[in-house]
């Protein structure tokens, strides 16, 4: 497999900020586009705001039952940076992980805390892919941004000792400063409450751009100052702490579960494009081993592939010893079925693709990419553009 | 609403850009300032065409290494990058300390053969960057590995290593490299900032930390021809004067067989010895520590690939703390109840915390220090040299208003924080670099691998020693004896790539295997070459295939038992994936070498 030349890597490195494009002195990106059949990439689309919708009514639903809330088993901390968004945020950008199977699309994540890949996705997709029309995340953020204010103070927050987190982070913020947007990069510390406003560097803030997973912030030293600013509704946030509900892999198990809290047209949308996922339950320990093969046990707030147990990718005694962890925890837990991925040949050679759709505010806004040769995506995956055939 | 500013004043959105715009509370710091000190008005080159090098492209084209150069992969661009924030107030930086290293650089690389050899320069960043300089007059190719930002409230003045690649980019440039050419690491020595302190919400929390994976591995640079490291530091030139960072990584290059000289710039000049770097205590001993303590449901499969937002936030600094003596380490009962806790439902106890006593004193942190405690007009106009020395090792504040702990959940535990796999390691297994010592003496890897594996086959084919044999004859009989193995571990070597599998039988005995990648020390063997041996006789021969002992063991290895539980830590858990693995190469040893499943 041919992977960008050196050029592209340099533009890469430097026009879309993407430092890491070398992943165990190999690099990562491929170097021709992908080409899958334009009307599936439509249906991509479509499903994905499809399930945009579906999401927010989730979000509604879950705050509306305390007996939904608690379906979560979310840890007080969660629940308190839940409780304290007084007006619920929407979901302003998400992306989902979604599959070519023999059955159609497969969504099997949805990543609607902090997605990342935003300026890999724009690179790739101008660069190699040579579409940038149809990769608008950065358009949409920012119609997002000025949704009530023409010109506001953003905060990009993010974990500032590290680079990879840096990178999109300044991509976004370098976007937003040429259109006149005001935009700090900082960490959470870095946010001061003083009662009234929110400032960062002694500069008022009106949006938080926040690219630190909601579920580590309690471990901030100014996490109830930021909780009280969210109480206060001094703190907006993209997303909002409420977007952990849609984050978390339990929703699809809630989906599945409680299909009757959805029509029909969703309940469509759920069994067809949604693994049958389950609530890792002890209780069914015995069958979790018997059917191996076919599952999949994922930790609610897992990300890229982290605490993702395959069973077809151990043996029985293994399987057994990895449903330890699990059944230690299994408000923490959902399993979900196994699905084929199609691969998709390059160069000559088969790899599977995941492919990335980013929603803005409910609008489908492009793909971000990865493949692994072996349709196990980590962090080492390969990424590349797609173009429609 | 999409009002395009390119035509803007660089400088306002310069401003924009390093948070200082509006006037505001506290007041802001012009971000000229960031330049303002040791800034100089010519280049190296005595002209003015490091203003060409405020184009971030153009100063990644000076620095980065040729595309087909081996070293391209660790090159960062991170804070090259950096350059299109500050371009409006960019400018190149020498001070005297800078030009100082210069001379000692020159000196170095007049009186020193870096054939084969790496350098890693771990000085102040603009220090690092004049000794990239001057290497690379001698053929030497800088590597640019700073990897975070400067920033205008910036706990490490990165803007200083940034001025100096401005300074040296026109000579950078004007001196083209091989692709051949051996690498110079360029490392900014304050990265890890002051250990121990908490920073501030009015601080930039710029500080970071490299991993192994940032740089090459053994296999690397021997596939290379390199067998020497060179690390210039300003601590010492002995054992421990590697960056709490770098010492994991420096003993595993150190066990594979890289021989180490460490180099202290003094004046102009500088001192040297040869260094053996072994396993010491860091701040992120502790991460070690930790791995072992987590549930024995931990398996690396739970690998995580992306924990650094946890890690960072409730670790590293955290433990910076304890680790350096601030007031984390001579915490009391008094801090309260302990954070950290061994679930006695794990069933194991904790394992022991070497001299940072109990678990709970480990994890505590200062919180952040007052704002009084700074220089109200922020750190950088009147500021000594980026991070001086004293500043970077000395002790952790102890200004802290009080101690609070950190909630750790124990089955969060996480391995080390690694974005990319590095070498899993077991200490049980390092016996095995004796290898190493059957090198030729003194010549490149690379043209005595050829020789080396001859001379081991044929040792193992014909002229075993007594030793050797004895092995052989011993193993061969035991395992006629033995009716089942047990697989109780499988771990990689520091060795460049080898696997080593363990296994047990039921009269005591322990058998490893140890399988050699088919591309080792650069040279690629025509079949898949397994080595074993008894660890209790230490002694290593090869299995030879379609030898009686190959079919004896194929067939136990069929009927192995797996034993995730008796022996294996998390790192080296053997699976049934593995041992196929093991066995499809013992049963066609033309097999190409993929990596071991987990």
């Amino acid at each position: 497999m041919r992977m960008a030349a050196p050029e592209i890597v340099d533009r890469m490195s430097i026009d879309y900020l993407m430092w890491n494009a070398y992943v165990d002195g190999r690099l990562s990106a491929l170097a021709e586009p992908v080409a899958i059949p334009r009307a599936e990439l439509d249906e991509l689309a479509s499903l994905s705001e499809r399930f945009a919708r579906l999401l927010e009514k989730t979000i509604d639903l879950v705050l509306a039952d305390p007996a939904l809330l608690a379906f979560y088993g979310f840890k007080p901390p969660l629940r308190r940076m839940i409780e304290s968004e007084r007006a619920r945020l929407p979901i302003t950008l998400a992306r989902y992980d979604a599959f070519r199977t023999p059955g159609g699309w497969r969504f099997s994540e949805f990543n609607c805390d902090v997605p990342g890949g935003v300026h890999e996705g724009a690179g790739l997709s101008d660069l190699i892919g040579g579409e940038r029309s149809r990769f608008r995340v950065v358009e949409l953020l920012t119609e997002a941004l000025c949704r009530t204010s023409a010109r506001p103070s953003v905060a990009v927050c993010y974990a500032s000792g590290y680079a990879e987190d840096l990178e999109q982070c300044e991509f976004l913020r370098r976007e937003w400063t040429r259109v006149g947007i005001r935009a700090l990069l900082c960490n959470p510390e870095n946010l001061v409450w003083n009662g009234r406003e929110l400032r960062c560097f002694g500069e008022k803030i009106d949006v938080v751009y926040r690219f630190f997973p909601a579920e580590w912030l309690q471990e901030v030293a100014n996490f109830e100052d930021l909780l009280s600013a969210a109480k206060s509704g001094a703190l907006p946030m993209i997303n909002g702490f409420t977007s952990l509900i849609a984050q978390s892999k339990k929703t699809m198990a809630l989906w599945h579960e409680r299909l009757e809290l959805f029509d029909a047209a969703e309940r469509e949308l759920i069994l067809g494009h949604v693994p049958r996922s389950e609530s890792f339950r002890t209780a069914e320990l015995d069958r979790y081993r018997r059917e191996r093969e076919r599952l999949v046990v994922k930790r609610q707030f897992g990300r890229i592939g982290e605490e993702v147990l395959m069973g077809s990718h151990c043996g029985d005694e293994e399987w057994e010893d990895w449903l330890g962890w699990p059944a230690s925890e299994p408000h923490e837990w959902i399993v979900q079925e196994r699905f084929d991925n199609l691969p998709v040949t390059v160069d000559g050679e088969t790899i599977y693709g995941c492919f990335g759709p980013y929603v803005v505010d409910g609008k489908f806004a492009g793909l971000y990419n990865r493949f692994a040769r072996d349709g196990f995506i980590a962090f080492n995956a390969l990424v590349g553009a797609v173009v429609g055939a | 609403m999409k009002k395009n500013l390119r035509n803007a004043g660089l400088v306002s959105l310069t401003l924009g850009a390093l948070g200082c715009g509006e006037p505001a509370q506290p007041p802001a710091v012009n971000p000229q300032e960031l330049f303002k000190r040791d800034a100089v008005s010519a280049d190296s080159l005595k002209g003015e065409e490091w203003r060409k090098y405020l184009d971030a492209k153009e100063l990644h084209r000076a620095w980065v290494p040729p595309a087909e150069s081996p070293w391209r992969p660790f090159y960062k661009p991170t804070l090259i990058a950096a350059v299109s924030i500050v371009q409006s107030a960019a400018a190149p930086v020498a001070g005297q300390a800078t030009l100082g290293q210069e001379s000692a650089a020159g000196r170095f690389a007049n009186g020193f053969n870096l054939s084969d050899a790496a350098v890693f320069v771990d000085l102040p960043g603009e220090q690092s960057v004049a000794w990239g300089a001057v290497l690379r007059k001698v053929g030497v190719a800088p590597v640019v590995a700073i990897n975070n930002w400067p920033h205008q409230n910036g706990l490490l003045r990165l803007e200083r290593p940034l001025g100096a690649l401005i300074y040296y980019a026109s000579a950078a440039a004007a001196s083209p490299l091989q692709a051949n050419a051996t690498p110079a690491f360029l490392l900014e020595r304050s990265r890890l900032g002051q250990k121990g302190y908490v920073a501030a919400s009015k601080d930039f929390d710029n500080r970071f930390f490299h991993t192994s994976t940032d740089f090459p591995s053994a296999l690397t640079f021997k596939n290379r021809g390199i067998n020497r490291i060179v690390y210039v530091n300003p601590r010492g030139v002995t054992p421990g004067s590697e960056e709490d960072d770098l010492n994991v990584y420096f003993t595993e290059l150190s066990k594979a067989g890289l021989q180490f000289t460490y180099v202290q710039p003094v004046a102009d000049n500088y001192e040297m010895a040869l260094v053996t770097p072994g396993p010491r205590e860091t701040i992120f001993t502790a991460v070690a520590v930790q791995e072992y303590r987590s549930s024995p449901y931990y398996h690396h499969h739970y690998y995580h690939s992306y924990p650094h937002y946890s890690y960072w936030h409730t670790s590293y600094w955290t433990r910076s703390s304890g680790a350096w003596g601030g007031s984390g380490a001579y915490s009391s009962g008094s801090s309260g109840s302990s954070s950290v806790y061994y679930s006695s439902t794990w069933g194991r106890a904790p394992p022991p915390l070497g001299r940072f006593g109990e678990g709970q004193r480990l994890f505590c942190f200062l919180l952040p220090v007052s704002c009084f405690l700074r220089r109200r007009d922020g750190r950088q106009t009147d500021d000594g040299p980026a991070q001086p020395e004293d500043r970077v090792d000395g002790p952790a504040l102890r200004r802290s208003r009080g101690l609070r702990d950190v909630r750790l959940d124990a089955r969060a535990a996480h391995p080390p924080p690694l974005r990319r796999r590095n070498l899993c390691l077991r200490g049980d297994l390092r016996h095995r670099l004796r290898l190493l010592e059957v090198r030729g003496g003194g010549g490149p890897v690379r043209g005595a691998v050829p020789l080396l594996l001859l001379l081991l086959l044929a040792t193992s084919c014909s002229r075993e020693s007594d030793a050797k044999k004895k092995a052989r004859e011993s193993i061969t009989k035991t395992l006629l004896q033995t009716k089942q193995l047990t697989y109780v571990v499988k771990g990689a070597i520091p060795d460049g790539g080898s696997i080593c599998f363990e296994f047990t039988a039921e009269s005591g005995f322990t058998l490893e295997v140890r399988a050699q990648p088919r591309e080792f020390w650069g040279e690629k063997s025509s079949y898949q070459v397994l080595w074993l041996s008894d660890p209790h006789s230490r002694e290593e021969f090869a299995l030879l295939p379609l030898s009686d002992l190959e079919r004896t063991l194929i067939g136990l290895l069929e009927n192995a038992r797996i034993d995730t539980e008796s022996k294996a830590d998390a790192y080296s858990k053997p699976s049934r994936q593995s041992l196929l693995w093991l066995l499809s190469r013992l049963k066609d040893r033309s097999l190409a070498w993929t990596s071991v499943p987990d």
